[in-house]
């Protein structure tokens, strides 16, 4: 019975892949040119000097922001703080997530490229960005359900991860621009001679 | 009287495809599947007379017309896997290693659950054995086929619309028969219910007609990646220079007047 569920299962599965992956329609874009890299260029500094510095993180889940206007402002002002710092924080997740999202469509696009590929790491990045998004809609959810003072081990998670696959797409960034110029370079000969 | 109108519309449409093969010259662009649809067209146009004489001896017949097709699933199965990838080699790279890990995976399993006699692996022998053995080699052949789908999702890989048809017709044809094959492993003999058997005719059918309409003529993908990001470069900065060259030509003329 169990390899009948199984062979169910498989079944179902296989079907909604492939119509999935039939119904992809691919836009074109910039891959390997140097405007790919200068966008998620963008997306990284965004994220890096935008999104992530601890300072802006912490002021925004501070709690001494909301101890001062609990014990100094009236209700209504109580009220507004609360849903004002709920909107921000849920800005901010939406933002982290999106350059993220752009971060992982970069790495896609150059790495299936790539004929020197690694099977291992391309599935330890794919599952370091899946669980990551994963996490900032969990994070998502939290801060919908108890607000931003109630996530803060979350939030400190969620930063930890981002700073690492920052740190794995810099990496990537680095190569891929230094060899954008090499083929600037290689270019120019050709047209010059 | 369903049986012989199935399998009429099966072989009309397997030899619309071959014909329409040779029209197109479809052959040289997808060899495998071709050589495969020729199989089955043959195995299936030598079994109809059996059939009609001797069932029993069209059933012996028809396990080993089926394994040779199986064995041929296998080629058209990397000849998509092949056209998906075949402007992307890290993607390819990819499959590549992910479907000899599947394929080393069940044959592993399959082997260790031979050697402690769970599946005896006796091809000649009929009914359920056959039909477990039937349903592990298209449990791995739709893995394969799974792991082109995701592949292509997670790495943004548009198909070719010849591609779409062979895999989502392969892909009909794969989930049907594994579902049978396993109710059939579970339930034995005594279960065969007659809309089983025509359900598998049927989604044969069905996969043939997607392949005809899919193969109709040979179609490009509508945005293929830069062979490399230095052609995309160079092709913007041979432009550039261009333009600098119309630039110094426009003033070619008035030092010439002068």
């Amino acid at each position: 019975m169990i390899g009948l569920i199984l062979s169910l299962l498989i079944a179902a599965g296989l079907l909604v892949l492939l119509l999935l992956a039939a119904r992809r329609k691919r836009a074109p874009s910039a891959e390997g040119s140097s405007q790919a890299v200068i966008d998620a260029r963008g997306a990284l500094d965004r994220l890096q000097s935008g999104l992530l510095p601890r300072e802006f993180v912490s002021r925004l889940y501070d709690r001494r922001d909301l101890d001062f206007v609990m014990a100094c402002t009236p209700a209504e002002v109580q009220r507004r703080f609360l849903a004002e710092r709920k909107r921000l924080a849920l800005q901010w997740i939406g933002s982290i997530r999106n350059e993220i999202v752009e971060l992982r469509r970069f790495h896609t696009e150059q790495s299936r490229l790539h004929a020197n590929i690694g099977v291992r790491s391309e599935l330890a990045l794919a599952f370091d960005f899946s669980s990551f998004l994963m996490a900032c809609r969990i994070l998502e959810l939290a801060l919908r359900l108890r607000g931003p003072y109630g996530v803060q081990g979350a939030v400190r998670w969620t930063i930890g991860a981002a700073d690492r696959l920052c740190a794995i797409s810099e990496k990537s960034l680095d190569v891929l621009a230094a060899r954008v110029n090499v083929r600037r370079e290689t270019n120019s000969v050709e047209v010059a001679s | 009287m369903l049986v012989y109108a199935i399998w009429i519309s099966g072989l009309a449409m397997e030899l619309a495809i071959l014909l329409r093969a040779l029209a197109s010259r479809m052959y040289l662009h997808f060899p495998i599947f071709y050589s495969y649809i020729l199989c089955v067209f043959a195995s299936s146009a030598s079994l109809w007379p059996v059939y009609a004489r001797s069932p029993e001896l069209y059933h012996r017949l028809f396990w080993y017309s089926e394994f040779i097709t199986l064995i041929m699933g296998y080629g058209v199965v990397l000849e998509i896997t092949h056209h998906a990838f075949k402007d992307y080699p890290g993607a390819d790279r990819f499959a590549r290693y992910a479907g000899i890990g599947a394929f080393a995976a069940i044959f592993g399993w399959f082997g260790i659950s031979a050697a402690l006699h769970k599946i005896p692996m006796e091809v000649t022998a009929l009914g359920r054995r056959v039909d477990g053995f039937d349903r592990d080699l298209r449990i791995v052949q739709a893995i394969f086929l799974g792991i082109v789908a995701v592949l292509a999702v997670h790495y943004g890989i548009e198909l070719s619309k010849n591609v779409r048809g062979l895999a989502v017709g392969m892909g009909l044809f794969v989930a049907v028969t594994l579902v049978t094959m396993a109710l059939s492993v579970v339930y034995g003999k005594s279960y065969k219910p007659v809309i089983l058997g025509e359900l598998v005719s049927t989604s044969y059918d069905l996969s043939l007609g997607v392949w005809l309409v899919a193969l109709w003529s040979y179609a490009e993908v509508k945005n293929p990646p830069p062979s490399s990001g230095m052609k995309s470069d160079y092709r913007n900065m041979a432009e550039r220079t261009r333009e600098k060259l119309r630039a110094i030509r426009s003033h070619f003329p008035s030092v010439v007047d002068s």
